[in-house]
C-alpha cells in the first residue's frame, strides 16, 4: 500500500525508502509503494536516482610502487617516534609527524593476474588475437592493454619488468605510426604518450636492478639499441602525423633520447652520435634525424657528444619525490609544474582518451554519442584549465582537436568519408581561424564569446 | 562488481557490521599498545579503501598518494584516542583522511577532475559508452564535492563507502537523526545542483 504523507518528503521518509532500495530492481519501481501524493513521489524518485547513481568510490587502486614505499616510509615514520600513547598538542600543533617516505622492494597481485588469465582462457584466444592490432579508442584496446598489463605483473624481477616495457614501448610506437596513418590525431596522442612513459619506468625498473647489484649492462645495451631505432622512427612519423598530435610525439621522441642516454652509459657506452645526413651528429635533436641510424658500437665516442654524467646517476623519475607537500601545496605528475608546452598527469591522459573515443564513435558513425563525449571533455578541459595543470600549448592542441571533432560531427562524417579533421589549425601566412572558444577567464564577461558548442545542436545549446 | 573488488582484502563496512572483525580487533589493540607491526597490517588491510576514498576527494594521483600517507601517520599518532564508539575503524580512517583532503585542497578551486585509469575497465563493452559513464560519474562527483562539508561527509560516506547510519554517526559524532537531516538535505542540494546545471 502506498505511504500517506502530509505533502512532503521527510529525512525519516527517505531514509525509509532509501533502506529499501537496496533490495529494490530500480528507483522507478521501489520495493516499496511510492507515496500517493505525486508531487511527493516525483521527489522522492529523484532523490533515491541520484542517491543509486552516487554508486561506488571510483575503481583506482594503489599503485604496487606506492604500496611497497608507502609501507616502508610508514615504519620508517614510525620508528622515528615514541610509541603513541596519546598525541600531544605541540605535536599536532607544529606537524613534526610529517616526515619524508622512503622507498621499499616490490609486492605482486598474484591473484589479479591469475584471474585475468582465466577471463582470457574463458573468452578464447581469438578475443587477444583481435586485440592485438586494436588502436586507443577501439573497442578491444582495452583487452590489449590487460594482457600487457598481465605481462608486467608476471615479470620476474626489475630487470625482466624493464625488458617488457621495452617491448610495450615498441608497441606503441606501431600504434603511433598506425594512427598516424589513419589521420586518428587523438589515438597517436595517446599511443605516443603511452610510450614516453613506458620508456621512462623501464629505465626505472633498471635503475632499481643496478642498484641491487645486479649486472645490467646487456640488458642496456638491448634497451639503448631498441630506444636509437625508435627515436628515429619517432622523428620520422612526427612529420606524418596530424599536427594535433605532433606535440605529443615530440615528447615521446624526447623521452626516447632521455631513455637512450641513460641505457647506453650503463652499457658503458657514450651515447653515440651517428652522422646524419645533411647534419653535424646531435643525438636527440628530432628534426635532424634521418633513416634509422646504425646500433652504437660499446665504448665508442660520438664526436661532440656532450660529456657524461657520472655513472649511476638515475634518470629523472617520472613521478615527484617522496617528501610529504605542505597543505595547499598539490605536486604534478612529474614534480614539474605545467609550463608552456607540458602537461602531464593522468587528467591531460584522461582528455586525450576522450578524445580518442569520440574520435572513434565518429569513425563508427555515432555522431552523437561523438557530441556527448566531446561535451563531457569540454567541461573536463575547462576543469583542468583551470587547475593550473595544463600547459598552454597543450591545451590549444587539445582545442583545436575538439573543434575539429565537433565539425566533423556536426558534418555528420561518417567512418568512410569523415571531413578532415586534422587540418593545420595554424596558418602560415594570413589571420589566425577565428577562435569560438573563449577563454574561462573571460567567460561571463560581457562581450565574451560563447562557450565552444556546436551550433545548431539544441542540447548543447541549452548550457 | 569489479574483479579487483572481490580480491580486495578489506571488508565494506555496513550498518549490520560496525564491529571490528577479531583480527582487526586484535590489531587494533595491538596497535594502541605500541605495536608497529599490528598497525602496518592494519595500514596493509586498509589502504586501498584509503587512497580510494581521497582520490575521490581530491582526484588527483599524486596528491591522494601525499595525503593517504598522511592519514596513516595522523592515524598512528592519534591512535590512543580511537574510541571504540561503534564507528568501524576503517570510518576512523576516512573521517581522517576527509578531513586533511578538505584541509589541503581548502584553496584549490576549482575542483580538480578525478584522474585514473579505471583498474577494471568492462573489458568487452562499449567504450564509448564507458565514457559517457565516466562523464556522467564526474558532473556527479563534483556536484558532491560543492556541498557543504558535513552533507558531502555524509553523502559520501553514506553512498560512496556504503556506510550504514549508525556507523556515520559515531564516526562523525552526530546522531542518527542528524545525519538523516543532513543526508536529506544533501541529497536535495545534489538534485538542485544538477537540475539547474549550475556550474560545478
Amino acid at each position: 500500500m502506498a505511504r500517506r504523507t502530509d505533502g512532503k518528503v521527510t529525512p525519516e521518509l527517505l531514509a525509509r525508502y532509501l533502506d529499501a532500495l537496496d533490495a529494490g530492481p530500480a528507483p522507478a519501481a521501489p520495493a516499496e509503494p511510492l507515496p500517493d501524493d505525486p508531487a511527493v513521489a516525483a521527489e522522492l524518485r529523484e532523490l533515491l536516482a541520484i542517491a543509486r547513481a552516487i554508486g561506488s568510490p571510483p575503481p583506482v587502486e594503489p599503485t604496487p610502487e606506492f604500496r611497497r614505499r608507502g609501507r616502508a616510509a610508514l615504519l620508517a615514520a614510525i620508528s622515528a617516534r615514541p610509541a603513541p600513547s596519546r598525541p600531544s598538542l605541540l605535536g599536532w600543533l607544529t606537524g613534526t609527524w610529517r616526515q619524508p617516505f622512503l622507498p621499499r622492494l616490490a609486492r605482486v597481485p598474484a591473484l589479479v593476474a591469475a584471474l585475468t588469465i582465466a577471463l582470457l582462457v574463458a573468452t578464447g584466444a581469438g578475443v587477444v588475437s583481435a586485440a592485438q592490432d586494436a588502436l586507443p579508442g577501439d573497442s578491444f584496446y582495452p583487452v590489449k592493454t590487460a594482457v600487457e598489463d598481465l605481462r608486467l605483473t608476471l615479470a620476474a624481477d626489475d630487470e625482466s619488468r624493464a625488458l617488457v616495457l621495452l617491448d610495450l614501448a615498441a608497441t606503441r610506437l606501431s600504434e603511433v605510426e598506425r594512427a598516424g596513418e589513419a589521420g586518428r590525431a587523438a589515438a597517436v596522442a595517446v599511443a605516443a604518450d603511452a610510450f614516453a612513459r613506458e620508456v621512462a619506468a623501464a629505465d626505472q625498473h633498471l635503475e632499481r636492478a643496478a642498484s641491487s647489484g645486479k649486472d645490467v649492462g646487456a640488458t642496456a645495451e638491448r634497451l639503448a639499441a631498441n630506444l636509437e631505432r625508435q627515436q628515429a622512427a619517432l622523428a620520422a612519423a612526427r612529420d606524418r602525423v596530424p599536427d594535433q598530435a605532433k606535440a605529443s610525439v615530440a615528447r615521446a621522441a624526447e623521452a626516447a633520447r632521455k631513455g637512450l642516454t641513460t641505457a647506453a652509459q650503463r652499457a658503458g657506452a657514450e651515447p653515440a652520435g651517428r652522422p646524419q645526413t645533411g647534419g653535424p651528429a646531435r643525438a636527440g635533436e628530432i628534426e635532424e634525424a634521418t633513416a634509422a641510424p646504425s646500433a652504437p658500437t660499446p665504448g665508442a665516442q660520438a664526436p661532440g657528444a656532450a660529456e657524461a654524467p657520472s655513472p649511476g646517476t638515475p634518470a629523472a623519475p617520472a613521478r615527484p619525490g617522496w617528501s610529504l607537500g605542505e597543505p595547499g601545496q598539490p605536486s604534478s605528475g612529474t614534480g614539474e609544474p605545467a609550463g608552456a608546452g607540458q602537461s602531464t598527469g593522468e587528467g591531460y591522459r584522461g582528455l586525450l582518451a576522450k578524445l580518442a573515443a569520440a574520435e572513434a564513435a565518429l569513425a563508427r558513425g555515432r555522431g552523437d554519442t561523438a557530441l556527448r563525449i566531446l561535451d563531457g571533455f569540454e567541461s573536463e578541459l575547462d576543469a583542468l584549465d583551470r587547475s593550473g595543470h595544463l600547459g598552454s600549448a597543450d591545451r590549444e592542441a587539445l582545442l583545436a582537436s575538439y573543434r575539429s571533432l565537433v565539425r566533423a560531427a556536426e558534418a555528420g562524417a561518417n567512418a568512410g568519408a569523415r571531413v578532415k579533421p586534422y587540418e593545420d589549425q595554424r596558418p602560415s601566412d594570413g589571420p589566425r581561424p577565428e577562435s569560438t572558444h573563449t577563454p574561462s577567464s573571460q567567460r561571463g564577461q560581457p562581450g565574451a564569446a560563447s562557450e565552444p558548442r556546436p551550433k545548431g545542436t539544441p542540447e548543447h545549446g541549452q548550457r | 562488481m569489479h574483479v579487483e573488488e572481490g580480491l580486495d582484502a578489506e571488508t565494506r563496512a555496513t550498518s549490520a557490521d560496525s564491529e571490528p572483525a577479531p583480527s582487526e580487533q586484535a590489531l587494533i589493540d595491538a596497535a594502541i599498545a605500541g605495536d608497529v607491526q599490528a598497525f602496518a597490517a592494519l595500514y596493509d588491510q586498509h589502504l586501498a579503501r584509503v587512497y580510494r576514498h581521497v582520490c575521490y576527494l581530491v582526484g588527483r594521483r599524486a596528491d591522494a598518494e601525499d595525503i593517504t600517507q598522511q592519514t596513516f601517520l595522523q592515524a598512528w599518532q592519534a591512535i590512543g584516542r580511537y574510541r571504540r564508539t561503534g564507528a568501524p575503524f576503517a570510518a576512523w580512517l576516512l573521517t581522517i583522511a576527509h578531513n586533511l583532503a578538505v584541509s589541503a585542497h581548502r584553496a584549490a578551486r576549482p575542483i580538480a577532475p578525478l584522474e585514473f585509469e579505471p583498474v577494471a575497465r568492462g573489458r568487452w563493452s562499449d567504450p564509448e559508452a564507458e565514457t559517457l559513464a565516466e562523464i556522467d560519474r564526474e558532473v556527479l562527483r563534483r556536484a558532491i564535492l560543492r556541498l557543504k562539508p558535513e552533507q558531502r561527509q555524509v553523502v559520501i560516506m553514506r553512498f560512496v563507502e556504503d556506510f550504514g547510519y549508525a556507523d556515520v554517526a559515531a564516526a562523525l559524532g552526530k546522531s542518527e537523526a542528524n545525519v538523516r537531516v543532513i543526508q536529506h538535505r544533501a541529497l536535495a542540494e545534489l538534485r538542485r545542483l544538477i537540475a539547474h546545471k549550475v556550474k560545478v
